[in-house]
């Protein structure tokens, strides 16, 4: 009953735990460009796998699980990774390559976020204050070498996440405790209750490692784990987990190999050999993809879609993203000058031309009303997003007091993120900026450069993006005064409405879903006339797969599970 | 990058060495072995502070700059928690002051410890095992193709001396050190692997392709060793467009100074006596004064050869080359001064090896040095 | 093996009467120069030349190939590429100059000075020098720009900082083979002041090859100019750059002329001056003369 419902509840935040928030380039941090709830388990559903099918002889779908004795699938994507240890890691590609290696209590199903599914944990219950979770433990788990998965595993793999201080270890921030009173029974208690807690716990970072073979290797979940623990260097050439695959090696920069696990307590995986080649250049990966020498080209901008659409040996996997790009404006009249001024940031918001940058971006991207993306609990559709209005802005920067403009320095983070180049993005904002007499000095810099006068609040004028931590809007409370990504534009209480904080105030602590529907529509309506943000576009993703490829799914937790995959 | 003729053209070699000479065009004696081997010694002592002149100088450069390495290597979540903050500025010692940091740096240098990598979070000495084998096989390859076209034009141009066959063999030259290697990258990979798929694009292999067992790092010495001859094949493909690109810059470079060596030496009296002697014209050519030419020659290949090492970034950026040039560029863009400090050093160091390769080199080739 | 300090048989600067001569013996010099000028009249007259403003954006009609409505094509944003191809030159041109002459002037007032000085100065500075010449250039300006943050002008400071010591190198041993001549020997014995002797009679005589090697030197700022340009350390996009429109074109394999233009541009540009240094050299060259 208990799992039923929360489910249900599931299902209406649609949690979908990726990565953070913020620039990829060096840091996890902006979730993949995943597939807005609604409508990519549709695009998945028909576009890929049915083109997939279509196109491949009959007998091969057939045989494909079974047979594929030595068959090898090779995937492009720009390498990121900076660590495979569980505990360490927090980018893309290991995102893949756990999934595979490793399993996790619950997860996700294959195509999205709807539910929480069981997987080491074949159930779980919660107790009345939502603080404490016992997880039951399928008893067939065992890991790579053969020895069964237990609860002592789960809590090591949990206390050293939370001990090694690696950049996931935010993640296990609200873990109170972890306790196994026998080998099948898990119970973990909360500092906090929290509603997205199973979400998650779908997180990689909360694989289970088999702790004797890394305790082997030196690795610990001791208190002072972050200075005695010595398992990453092993973890980043061997797989210590349960999942269908293991890790054959990892040569940075060239490839990650992965094989199939002998010893897997599930189904076998259908294809041996999963390659993932760093290719850096997204035209790179569309060359590799048409010679038949790849077969996911994971990257792909969708300028480059079209003229893949009339390959017949090639299909394109098209879905928007639920990564927002926003500029904002400081909100501190000393950093941010005249685009502190309210009237001149709703003219800014008026002066932006969203459909523009929309066809700039092209493939499924779309314009969100607010910060919050398309596809959200409560979120507004594409219908309600602002238009441009060239003659309004110019009008409340007379207002304002510019009826003849002003200059100002616009910052971005010079890199590419889902499809979007912040350069091409802020050169186009330059323009339309222009048009209303706003002169907009570009000033671009390296991710980590840009971040840290971003975290610092000190920029005036910046574009950036957030993709979600979880799919649930309530993420987007950061947004607000004194919050997060608030404090990055110096939104504070003491420059900010009544209204919005005590919208902000009821919407943390709201859990009727009709009541939080109502408020998050309040926030967005504030938004769209309030604000220091200027969220512009919701960008797409898109995959590129060759035709005899079967199996690809879509998750914006992981991108793709490999296991499914076959040829 | 920096058109290392003019180095040649205005200073002497042994400058570097940081003996003070007043430097007069006219050749200075030569050294017989044994005070060889004293210049030798000599040179490598004096190679050590400015080894350590390199480490201080991209010290205070990757610490003076306005960005903390923390913000470029931990995420934006894991960086608003003053705990993980906290442990990664222990870790990396960035808790210390810069004095301390540097002396903390040099002392475990003097162990042979190059210290950790912020990004890749792997010592930097394994980053360079890692990445070094895949550049040396490029710049290798491209030195191989540089000296091929350069001598060639070079003598050619030389022996026709201001005829048409001269004029363009220089204007070739010039094109090479003209073109910039970024964009002939993609004109080649657009032409010859995108349209008309003769060769093998980007990456040292196939992406499907199984890399031979690592002895050496250099991708076609390790498939011969195995005998995976189709492995080998293909590293070949993959290695002809790299090292075209940046071939031909060191060509451009070869050809003038083989050119004007030429030029050189067939104006002196022994190739005259040689002509004189009735000796056919191709063997003066190639015994007599392509031998006495080929000093500055071999001089500007191992100038060319440490200079492809640092000059790879862009054509590995462009061919996916997972060598010391792309990982120098993720360095120096992330700060990661570690990293900077080691792949620095490395390259200094095999530039001052080269010098010293090259000065016995002199010793082989010019008969005079021998005399004495 | 030591190589000639200084290549020139006399420093004195050519008259007109040598320019022309040399230049009829060097027809490639004679290119080199007539596209260079073509350059700065392309450069300079761009507006006349071009049929839109650089930054005029229309992304209704992005990504065009080349046609009688963009000659060359249009860029991700629906920009001209002529145009800003064209316009280019006011940026590469004079930054590539730039950094040429105030590297060759830094670069040679401290050679002047170590040279004629000499002593524990010069040891210093030959030190420092070597240091800088030892690091490997390309890593040095990428960390430079990089930290710096990058725009036009922290591009030209990153290369003049890994530019200056050739110059320096060059014009000390110039120095110290002029200073020991006997017309500055003269000069002292009638009693000028040490850096009257150095200005006087010393730096004009060593003029000369700083000029030869700066030309010969700017085809190649140019080129890591661009290359800065095009691993994003140099000016700010909107501004047209050569090599920055070279890597927006990398992102477009498909739409060939974002890349093919401004890289012909840069290709041109470096063989002019190349094609000038080069014919300088080869006349002035003692080794070469006389043949």
């Amino acid at each position: 009953m208990r799992i039923q419902k929360l489910s249900m509840l599931a299902v209406c935040t649609a949690l979908v735990l990726a990565a953070c928030a913020a620039p990829p380039a060096t840091a996890p941090t902006s979730a993949p460009a995943a597939p807005a709830a609604t409508t990519a388990p549709e695009a998945a559903a028909t576009e890929a796998p049915a083109e997939a099918a279509t196109e491949a002889p009959a007998t091969d779908a057939t045989t494909a699980p079974a047979a594929g004795a030595a068959s090898t699938i090779v995937i492009a994507k720009a390498e990121d990774t900076v660590s495979l240890d569980p505990g360490r890691a927090f980018e893309f590609v290991p995102g893949i390559v756990n999934k595979a290696n490793y399993q996790t209590l619950v997860t996700f199903p294959p195509e999205n976020a709807s539910e929480i599914k069981p997987l080491l944990a074949e159930k779980w219950e919660i107790s009345a204050d939502s603080k404490v979770y016992t997880f039951t433990l399928v008893t067939t788990a065992k890991f790579s070498d053969g020895t069964p998965l237990t609860a002592k595993d789960v809590v090591f793999s949990w206390n050293r996440l939370k001990n090694i201080k690696g950049n996931p270890s935010s993640l296990s921030g609200n873990i109170a405790s972890v306790a196994a009173p026998d080998d099948a029974t898990v119970i973990l208690t909360l500092i906090n209750a929290d509603p997205s807690t199973l979400a998650l716990l779908v997180n990689n970072a909360f694989s289970v490692v088999n702790s004797e073979a890394v305790k082997k290797q030196g690795g610990t979940d001791a208190a002072d784990a972050d200075t005695t623990d010595k398992a990453e260097q092993w973890l980043n050439g061997h797989s210590e987990g349960s999942g269908p695959y293991i890790l054959e090696k990892w040569e940075p920069k060239v490839e990650t190999i992965l094989v199939r696990n002998p010893n897997y307590w599930g189904t076998p995986a259908p294809t041996e050999r999963i390659v993932i080649r760093n290719v850096e250049q997204v035209a790179t990966q569309k060359l590799q993809l048409e010679a038949g020498e790849v077969d996911v080209a994971m990257d792909l901008t969708a300028d480059q879609v079209p003229s893949l659409k009339s390959n017949p040996a090639v299909s394109v996997y098209e879905a928007t993203g639920n990564v927002i790009f926003f500029a904002y404006m400081n909100a501190d009249k000393t950093i941010g000058g005249p685009v502190s001024d309210p009237k001149v940031q709703q003219a800014i918001r008026l002066a932006i031309d969203y459909e523009g940058i929309k066809a700039l971006v092209g493939g499924k991207a779309a314009t969100p009303a607010s910060v919050i993306p398309i596809g959200f609990f409560g979120a507004y559709g594409e219908d309600k997003a602002l238009k441009r209005d060239v003659e309004g802005a110019k009008k409340l920067l007379a207002e304002a007091g510019f009826e003849k403009g002003f200059e100002v320095d616009l910052s971005y983070p010079d890199f590419d993120n889902s499809g979007f180049s912040f350069s091409t993005g802020a050169q186009k904002i330059q323009a339309d900026l222009a048009e209303v007499g706003i002169t907009a000095n570009l000033k671009g810099s390296e991710v980590g450069v840009w971040l840290e006068a971003y975290r610092q609040g000190q920029l005036p004028f910046s574009l950036s993006l957030w993709g979600p931590d979880f799919s649930d809007p309530g993420n987007y409370l950061e947004f607000m005064p004194e919050k997060k990504v608030g404090l990055r534009a110096n939104w504070k209480n003491d420059n900010s409405s009544k209204d919005v904080q005590d919208l902000r105030d009821k919407a943390l602590v709201e859990t009727n879903p009709d009541e939080r529907a109502k408020l998050f529509g309040q926030i967005q309506d504030y938004f769209q006339q309030n604000g220091p943000w200027v969220p512009f576009v919701q960008s797409g993703v898109q995959v590129g797969l060759s035709a005899g490829l079967k199996g690809f799914v879509y998750n914006s937790q992981w991108n793709v599970d490999v296991a499914l995959l076959s040829k | 990058m920096i058109d290392i003729t003019d180095t040649f053209d205005t200073s002497d070699t042994s400058d570097t060495s940081g003996t003070s000479d007043t430097s007069d065009t006219s050749d200075t004696s030569y050294p017989n072995p044994v005070s060889l081997f004293r210049f030798l010694i000599r040179r490598l002592l004096l190679t050590i502070p400015i080894l350590f002149g390199i480490t201080l100088l991209s010290f205070v450069i990757a610490r003076a700059v306005p960005s903390d390495p923390i913000v470029a290597n931990l995420g934006q979540r894991a960086m608003s928690d003053p705990k993980i903050v906290a442990a990664f500025r222990a870790e990396w010692g960035l808790d210390k002051p810069p004095h301390e940091q540097y002396l903390t740096y040099i002392g475990n240098l003097l162990q042979g410890n190059l210290g950790k990598s912020i990004k890749s979070r792997r010592p930097v000495i394994e980053d360079l095992k890692a990445f070094l084998p895949a550049t040396i096989e490029l710049a290798a390859s491209s030195i191989l193709v540089g000296i091929l076209m350069g001598v060639t034009l070079g003598v050619i141009s030389a022996v026709n001396r201001n005829r048409w066959v001269d004029h363009i063999a220089r204007f070739i030259s010039l094109i090479g050190v003209s073109l910039p290697v970024f964009w002939l990258a993609l004109v080649l990979l657009f032409v010859f692997y995108s349209r008309l798929g003769w060769v093998a694009g980007p990456g040292r292999l196939d992406p499907g392709m199984i890399a031979p067992p690592r002895l050496t790092g250099l991708m076609t010495i390790d498939a011969t060793l195995a005998g995976q001859w189709s492995t080998l094949g293909n590293a070949l493909s993959h290695l002809i467009l790299p090292s075209i690109t940046l071939g031909v810059f060191t060509a451009g470079l070869i050809t003038r100074v083989t050119r004007s060596a030429m030029l050189e030496v067939l104006g002196n009296d022994y190739i005259r006596t040689a002509r004189a002697k009735g000796l056919h014209e191709r063997m003066v050519i190639l015994k007599h004064a392509f031998r006495n030419a080929l000093v500055p020659v071999v001089t500007v290949i191992g100038f060319s050869f440490a200079n492809l090492l640092a000059g790879t970034v862009l054509t590995e950026k462009i061919f996916s080359w997972p060598g010391i040039g792309s990982y120098a560029f993720q360095a120096s863009t992330t700060l990661d001064f570690q990293a900077i400090m080691g792949v620095s050093l490395l390259i200094a160091v095999i530039f001052i090896a080269t010098n010293l390769v090259v000065d016995l080199l002199y010793f082989v080739l010019d008969p005079r040095m021998r005399k004495t | 093996m030591q190589w000639p300090t200084c290549p020139f048989v006399n420093n004195s600067l050519p008259s007109t009467r040598t320019i022309t001569r040399f230049l009829r013996r060097n027809p490639l010099a004679t290119i080199g120069l007539i596209i260079f000028a073509a350059w700065v009249v392309i450069s300079v007259a761009a507006p006349a030349l071009t049929r839109y403003e650089p930054k005029k954006q229309q992304i209704a009609k992005r990504l065009q190939p080349p046609s009688a409505e963009f000659l060359f094509g249009s860029d991700q944003l629906g920009r001209d590429v002529q145009t800003r191809v064209f316009y280019s030159g006011r940026t590469s041109l004079p930054a590539g100059i730039v950094v040429v002459v105030v590297a060759a002037l830094i670069g040679s007032a401290i050679g002047a000075v170590a040279g004629f000085v000499g002593g524990w100065l010069d040891d210093v500075t030959m030190r420092v020098t070597e240091v800088f010449l030892a690091f490997p250039t390309i890593i040095l300006s990428m960390t430079i720009a990089a930290a710096l943050g990058p725009n036009l002008s922290n591009a030209v400071i990153a290369m003049v900082v890994v530019w200056w010591p050739n110059y320096t190198r060059m014009v000390r041993a110039q120095v110290m083979q002029v200073k020991t001549r006997e017309f500055v020997e003269a000069a002292r014995a009638l009693g000028a002041p040490e850096w009257r002797v150095l200005l006087r009679n010393v730096i004009p005589n060593c003029i000369a090859p700083v000029i030869v090697l700066a030309t010969a030197d700017l085809g190649t700022a140019i080129l890591v100019f661009a290359g800065l340009s095009f691993l994003g350390l140099g000016p700010d996009p909107s501004v047209p750059e050569w090599g920055r429109m070279i890597a927006d074109g990398i992102q477009f394999f498909d739409q060939w002329w974002m890349a093919l233009f401004p890289g012909l541009a840069i290709f041109m540009v470096a063989m002019a001056f190349n094609f000038i240094g080069d014919g300088i050299r080869d006349a002035l060259d003692p080794r070469l003369r006389g043949n």
